[in-house]
């Protein structure tokens, strides 16, 4: 990602009303960053400091105002809508809202993305079972997904991201309606996939679990990626705990 | 996967589905019933211009100026003849002549006549065949224009003028209704469909989000339109059917002559009621298009 910035318009009735221009918000200013492969990354900052929106653009979901993205090596801003939906099947996308299909069942939820993938029935299986074990819900596998509390909900939608074996896993607020506990167990379930190369980028104000794994910390303060003096000061402003500056790694290796 | 998940998700919401089911079935089957109604209109308005067996009718009598007498009067039946409708023109004889008039118009009215007076009185008998209204009339007005022809009695009330008259107008009625209706309950039928899929438009956002191509998005839509196109069609027909075959003989026995044959829906318009459901739903199931094509809004 590079100088991208990405501006609302904070009144959009006024453009039509042909009135003096809109006010504009800036969501993001000039953020640049980059991924490596199988880097571990938290994304963070306080509510609006443009996290949402910056995961949007990675994932094709918004247009940079102005800069460019590349995700998977695709210029992800020039892409048609087909291409970006075709780009997307590659990454693993895990939502604060698990958003799993209610009319189907954990197993026909988790083969989803397989089925826009075009794998055949034995491969589709294998695959689902397999990472329906490793997010144990295997024995789960033929319930209704309305049937599972918030967490085995959210190990659906986990084991639905990882099923394609995606090397790019983008998670907004993945642990926003969990318990403490369960949170824990599904990011060091992530944190494990680093092995693999898997690049996990996992957008969260939970500072806790920012401590607690530690990783690359990406933070976002009034939709800017701060320098180091810009976050010390941005963080008095803001009032955000010292630990979360940087305190399990001084270097954070944020991306500037 | 398509049929699976088109089933599932009909199936996860049964009272919804049922509902949309019903509201298509009821839309579709007042269409039906005023198609019905409509569709026999029709009947009593052809009924009305039918065709006649010329066997069952009595002829008519043409009241020639008694002044045509001897080798006029034949020359002036050869001519008539010459018309093959007609078989056969035969002078009646004064005598009965007078006493058919006192049987149409009474005792004292006829009594203006006397014999010497009397118009001379042909019977003309049609030929085998049929006889549309529009013929007997034709025939009516060119025997009236014949010089000598002082009237001419069609002596029957098989074709009523008046009857015809007022069905064509409400027939005309009718049919404009008809088409304002179809074109209400295509447009109701196609938002039903198009609603009961903006219910699930955050799962569509999300199969959007995940990579899902347009086509696999939009085949499942397309299929429940169909579904429940084609069982409210159905349901609809049957509704209709059932309500009519009751209200037909009890229409018959109030409201028209027994002449008349009413009856439910045919199956022509029957299987277009269904083919109008179905076509409605689907065209609901389009105006989703819109939401399935446009760029993913929601995270």
């Amino acid at each position: 990602m590079k100088d991208v910035d990405r501006d609302f318009v904070r009144n959009p009735e006024s453009l039509l009303k042909g009135k003096t221009p809109a006010a504009k918000l800036h969501a993001l200013v000039r953020v640049s960053l980059r991924l490596q492969n199988g880097e571990f990354v938290f994304l963070t900052g306080p509510s609006g400091a443009g996290k949402s929106t910056l995961i949007r653009l990675i994932l094709g979901l918004d247009q940079p105002s102005a800069g460019e993205v590349i995700t998977l090596g695709q210029p992800m801003h020039k892409l048609s809508e087909t291409r970006r939906r075709e780009l997307r099947r590659q990454i693993g996308i895990i939502f604060q809202d698990h958003r799993l299909i209610s009319s189907l069942n954990v197993y026909e939820n988790v083969e989803l993305p397989l089925h826009f993938m075009g794998l055949g029935a034995k491969e589709r299986q294998r695959r689902v079972l397999e990472i329906l074990e490793t997010v144990q819900m295997r024995d789960h596998a033929g319930e209704n997904v309305r049937s599972l509390s918030a967490g085995e909900k959210q190990r659906v939608g986990i084991a639905r991201s990882l099923v394609t074996c995606p090397s790019l896993i983008v998670a907004d607020e993945p642990t926003g309606n969990l318990d403490p506990v369960t949170a824990r167990s599904l990011i060091r379930l992530l944190r494990e996939l680093k092995g693999n190369g898997t690049t996990v980028l996992i957008a969260t104000h939970d500072m806790s679990l920012v401590r607690d794994f530690g990783g690359r910390v990406l933070e976002l303060i009034g939709g800017s990626v701060p320098t180091s003096a810009d976050a010390a000061r941005n963080a008095n402003a803001y009032k955000i705990p010292r630990f979360w500056s940087g305190a399990t790694n001084p270097n954070a290796g944020v991306d500037l | 996967m398509i049929w699976k998940f088109t089933i599932r998700h009909i199936l996860s919401r049964p009272f919804s589905a049922f509902m949309t089911l019903l509201a298509i079935a009821f839309s579709l089957s007042l269409l039906g019933g005023f198609w019905t109604v409509v569709e026999n209109l029709e009947k009593v308005r052809v009924a009305s211009t039918q065709s006649l067996p010329n066997a069952g009718l009595p002829g008519l009598t043409v009241f020639v100026d008694p002044k045509l007498t001897g080798p006029e009067l034949e020359s002036f039946k050869v001519e008539i003849l010459k018309n093959p409708r007609f078989v056969a023109a035969q002078v009646v004889p004064s005598s009965e002549a007078l006493n058919t008039l006192k049987n149409q118009f009474g005792e004292t009215l006829s009594k203006v006549f006397e014999e010497g007076s009397l118009p001379t009185t042909l019977k003309l008998q049609f030929a085998s065949g049929t006889l549309s209204r529009t013929e007997f009339l034709n025939l009516l007005n060119e025997l009236r224009a014949k010089p000598g022809v002082l009237d001419v009695d069609e002596g029957l009330g098989a074709f009523s003028p008046k009857e015809n008259s007022v069905s064509e107008r409400v027939f005309s009625w009718a049919t404009g209704l008809l088409l304002l209706v179809f074109i209400v309950v295509a447009l109701l039928v196609s938002h039903l469909i198009r609603l009961a899929f903006e219910a699930i438009r955050g799962e569509i956002e999300t199969l959007k989000i995940l990579g899902a191509s347009r086509s696999r998005i939009f085949a499942p839509l397309f299929l429940e339109g169909l579904i429940f196109g084609v069982l409210g069609g159905g349901l609809a027909i049957l509704m209709v059917s059932v309500f009519f075959r009751f209200l037909v003989p009890n229409a018959r026995l109030f409201m028209l002559p027994p002449q008349f044959e009413l009856s439910s829906l045919s199956l022509g318009s029957s299987l277009s009621l269904g083919a109008l459901g179905v076509l409605a739903s689907v065209a609901g199931a389009m105006l989703t298009w819109p939401l399935v094509d446009q760029p993913a809004q929601e995270l």
